[in-house]
């Protein structure tokens, strides 16, 4: 195998050592491996890990503070000081919604800003033969080239923006999660697209949390956790967990031809390989149990504790797409004084699912009971929710709005505004921020603010709110104003990544209010990405994929083995 | 649940789309309200010429009346296709008939005023709409200010410029080959007959062009193996589009021979049809009114594209000034008042979508017609102004409706 890697033999990319960090502070370490042309290098790893910050700093979005990135043996930095430049080399990033235009066919869909035209006039009939080849290649025949854009699923959307970069003349092709929110069927069709790239002669690199898929598009690969190398793998052999993070063995990529069909079959035969790759995921996981709150607290006292909160059958669509389920038959419990943790990834519907219980709204065709301290939640409408004990704080943006006030979008719905309103006036000179939790409202400054973007990914922003205070200031001012509010304390606090963006003194004051408002009686559901954050904070933990609750543990030691069991049943199929 | 589950996909161009039933009779039918569903805006037409005609009591189709609906609605018709491009890629223009007004008061002070001659101020009139169009487009593509601003701004600026042109008067007698644009036919070549011969052969020949073209890309379709309308369908429909096109040319060749206003239109329609549905220029017109990010991600070089757009919605602006003044044999201040919003709705009950992505020149047509055919209908019935502006608002309110109700019903986007 060695000798097809010759130089000059094939294009190949090699990062060296590289580091870089975004506006959001995420970023690498020291990343270092290689890759070849007609080869997929994976990244597994999940929120903050660096995962989309590799691509970026590829893709000409970041710059690198040290290392090297060679093309063909050339230093990438002398030439791509810019997205365009990279562009300008056939390199291209691929993220979020893939690219369709509706209304044209998908043979325009696959040659757009390419399409060959003879004295600017289309040969129809050439580029339908063009684009059938072109999505044959990544494994789409069946798709008829004529139908229009709008007519494709959501998988065959994103491969119908690989057959463009061939169509395009791509050379290196960056793709960050392309498995977010697909059915496994949907999952097949990817992957196969990934692999058809490859098999086309291009370097293809792919980030991703979802271990399986990544493992069977993937030649060969690297963890990362927090932003270091924690582990690589190559197809076919066993995964390499590695003790030191800079020192990745990009030689090892030699061997990625020796059986990669084969491999591709990984999934379910091996499942200590996806075991020990989880393993590297969560390596950077610290969990700090603060103050106050040891492990197993209300374990000791939980018989006779009655429920808080009690979720049955929960199942709500897409607000604006009733096809697409968001949360799927979702069943959980809260006790009173217990803090309980839903770990899951951007797309698993975690968040939609506290939002969904806090306005139903949130959420179209909704089905499911939820109690109360045992009573039936009837609310139809945030101020509803709150006037029976159940208050929400959210900093995150969410991905559509459930209202607009006065134009600005907020997903508070103007129902809310009776509570921030004295004689039916919002008064602009109140201070909204401390008025809202007595109101039962966390997380206030999105009502007035704009929408910013919190998390990482590469193109985010340092995460602070539009009224200037830092990250994580509401939700800090909504818990104290529940735990010192005017007698009524909720019976049931949903929390939406609390600490999304906020630096670590206000997080670890946010954990502490947790703490206290649970020994003060209410329940707990704290939704989050930071599985540090939940075996840090909760009593209990429930994992989530694909909008469906997919296990249940108690957080009892404090070990990174409990990091991996509640990371493995986010991002592992299950096993059947 | 397992309904949300086993959705997605369902219907997906891979999948392949499900037939209700297999039997030739039902897919007939199927294809059949498919067609009417699609051609909905002709049946339209077909019925508000229906209505009109037996309202007015056969006026409405007489020789003398089908002529003049094509001149006194072609300014309007060159208008809505420049418009529908505009709102394809999914911006408004609002100035264009504050353009055409401009462009008709400079068009006099060449012709008239300082007596250039005729074709020579026709030319210099049509750069300066396209410059017009060039200022929003520069304002529109470069700057980033919406098209709704610049537009509107411009909608200001242009009939104020075309008080200060025209110097608070009229100008007026223009020569005749400026003024055969707006009233001008082409008749009596093979001598003053009843039957106008060169009339009834241009509509023969495009007849013929019609059945050919129609034969062909049916036989391309039946060669890739594609499912073709029944051939029953297929021929009725010819025949009735056939049988239309004769009686119109009959119309037209009774009564004064082709208007040069239609020539116009003709070559306007064929250009900018293949423009829009074969030139890269025009697919990428789509693009952008489809999904802007994708167009961008994909090379397309979208401010260059916007500016172009306007540049030639000022052409047709411009183009459209000079039909009208042409017509009327005079440049006044206030030419062109109200044009934008029939334009407007023109392409909107042609089917142009608000979002932009979807639209055609023949929908925008036929919006056009429908318009034109409602005027002209209400006003041989007598009706007053003032209810001819509601049923117009009406209709195009109607039929924006029916067209979300349509999407709606077939799943969507």
């Amino acid at each position: 195998m060695t000798d097809e890697r010759m130089p000059g033999a094939r294009a190949t990319l090699e990062l060296d050592h590289v580091s870089a960090r975004s506006g959001a502070g995420t970023g690498i370490r020291s990343l270092s491996f290689g890759v070849g042309a007609g080869r997929v290098h994976g990244i597994l790893g999940g929120p903050r890990s660096g995962a989309s910050e590799a691509l970026a700093v590829i893709g000409g979005y970041l710059r690198p503070e040290a290392g090297r990135i060679e093309l063909d043996g050339a230093d990438l930095a002398l030439t791509v000081a810019r997205r365009e430049d990279a562009e300008a080399l056939g390199i291209v990033v691929l993220r979020g919604e893939p690219a369709i235009v509706p209304g044209l066919s998908v043979a325009e869909n696959v040659t757009l800003g390419n399409e060959r035209p003879v004295a600017g006039l289309i040969r129809f009939g050439r580029m339908f033969e063009r684009a059938a080849e072109e999505l044959a290649r990544v494994g789409l025949e069946s798709v008829d080239v004529r139908a229009r854009g709008s007519s494709l699923g959501r998988a065959e959307r994103q491969v119908v923006g690989f057959a463009r970069m061939l169509a395009s003349g791509r050379k290196i092709v960056l793709i960050d999660e392309p498995f977010r929110d697909l059915e496994p069927s949907e999952t097949d069709v990817v992957v196969r697209g990934i692999v058809g790239l490859a098999a086309a002669g291009l370097i293809v690199v792919v980030a991703s949390a979802r271990v399986e898929p990544l493992l069977r598009a993937a030649d060969a690969g690297t963890v990362l956790a927090g932003g270091d190398a924690s582990g690589t793998w190559v197809a076919g052999a066993p995964a390499d967990a590695l003790g030191d993070a800079g020192a990745a063995p990009v030689d090892a990529l030699g061997d990625a031809g020796a059986a990669p069909v084969d491999a591709r079959q990984i999934s379910g035969e091996a499942p200590g390989e996806a075991g020990r790759l989880v393993e590297a995921m969560v390596a950077d996981v610290v969990v700090d149990r603060g103050e106050g709150r040891p492990f197993g607290t209300v374990q000791a006292g939980a018989a006779g504790r009655e429920p808080a909160l009690e979720v049955r059958g929960w199942t709500a669509a897409h607000p604006l797409d009733p096809g697409r389920a968001v949360v799927r038959d979702a069943s959980l419990t809260v006790s009173a004084g217990e803090i309980v943790g839903l770990a899951g990834l951007e797309g698993s519907g975690a968040g939609e699912l506290l939002l969904g219980l806090f306005e139903k709204t949130a959420g179209s065709r909704v089905q499911g009971d939820v109690r109360l301290a045992g009573v039936p939640l009837t609310a139809r409408n945030p101020t509803e929710s709150i006037a029976a004990g159940l208050v929400l704080a959210t900093e995150r943006t969410t991905t559509y709005d459930l209202g607009l006030i006065g134009g600005v979008p907020s997903r508070i719905s103007p129902g809310m505004l009776g509570r921030l309103a004295r004689l039916g006036v919002i008064d602009r000179d109140r201070s909204y921020p401390e008025a809202a939790p007595v109101a039962g409202l966390g997380g206030i400054a999105a009502l007035f603010a704009g929408r910013g973007r919190g998390g990482g990914g590469a193109a985010a922003a340092p995460s602070a709110s539009a009224t200037g205070e830092p990250a994580g200031t509401s939700i800090r001012n909504a818990l104290a104003g529940w735990l010192d509010g005017d007698g009524t304390r909720p019976t049931a606090v949903l929390l939406d990544h609390p600490t999304a963006g906020a630096a670590d003194a206000l997080a670890q004051e946010i954990h502490g209010l947790i703490r206290r408002l649970a020994d003060a009686g209410a329940g707990i559901l704290i939704a989050s990405d930071d599985l540090g954050e939940i075996l840090g904070v909760a009593d209990r933990a429930y994992a989530m994929r694909d909008g469906r609750i997919t296990a249940e543990l108690p957080v009892s030691r404090p070990a990174t083995t409990t990091a991996a069991e509640l990371m493995a049943p986010m991002v592992l199929a299950d096993r059947r | 649940m397992s309904d949300l589950e086993t959705k997605p996909g369902a219907d997906t161009a891979a999948g392949g789309r499900v037939e209700p039933a297999d039997n030739r009779f039902t897919r007939a039918l199927s294809h059949v309200i498919s067609d009417l569903g699609k051609n909905g805006i002709f049946i339209a037409l077909i019925l508000v010429v229906v209505v009109f005609e037996i309202l007015t009591n056969g006026v409405l189709l007489r020789p003398q009346n089908v002529s003049n609906l094509i001149v006194q609605n072609g300014y309007i018709l060159i208008l809505a296709i420049g418009m529908v491009m505009v709102i394809v890629a999914g911006h408004i223009d609002l100035s264009v008939g504050s353009v055409a007004a401009f462009v008709g008061a400079v068009s006099g002070v060449f012709a008239v005023n300082m007596g250039m001659p005729a074709w020579l101020a026709v030319v210099l009139s049509l750069l300066i709409g396209a410059l017009v169009g060039a200022w929003q487009g520069f304002w529109i593509a470069y700057v980033g200010i919406p098209a709704f601003i610049v537009t509107l701004a411009g909608m200001l600026i242009f009939r104020g410029l075309t008080l200060v042109v025209l110097g608070n008067q009229n100008i007026g007698s223009f020569p005749d080959f400026y003024r055969a644009l707006g009233n001008g036919f082409i008749t009596d070549v093979f001598g003053a007959l009843d039957i106008d011969p060169l009339t009834m052969g241009v509509a023969i020949i495009a007849i013929v062009a019609l059945i050919v073209q129609s034969v062909r890309t049916r036989r391309g379709r039946q060669s890739y193996g594609q499912e073709v309308e029944p051939a029953a369908w297929f021929v009725g429909k010819l025949v009735l589009v056939s049988a239309v096109v004769l009686l119109f040319a009959y119309a037209l060749a009774t009564f004064k021979g082709i208007p040069v206003t239609l020539i116009v239109l003709a070559v306007l329609i064929l250009i900018y049809g293949v423009i829009m549905n074969r030139s890269v220029f025009g697919r990428h017109i789509y693009a952008i009114g489809g999904n802007l990010h994708a167009a961008e991600l994909s090379g397309i070089k979208t401010r260059n594209v916007t500016f172009w757009l306007f540049v030639n919605m000022g052409f047709l602006a411009g183009l459209a000034g000079l039909v009208f003044t042409a017509r009327l044999n005079l440049a006044g201040p206030k030419a062109g008042d109200g044009f934008e919003l029939e334009a407007i709705s023109a392409a909107f009950i042609g089917g142009a979508a608000v979002t932009g992505g979807v639209g055609t020149i023949g929908g925008a047509i036929v919006g056009g017609l429908i318009i034109g055919v409602l005027n002209n209908g209400m006003s041989i019935m007598g009706i007053g102004i003032e209810w001819q502006q509601a049923v117009k608002g009406l209709v195009l309110l109607l039929a924006v409706a029916f067209d979300v109700y349509n999407k709606r019903r077939s799943g969507g986007r």
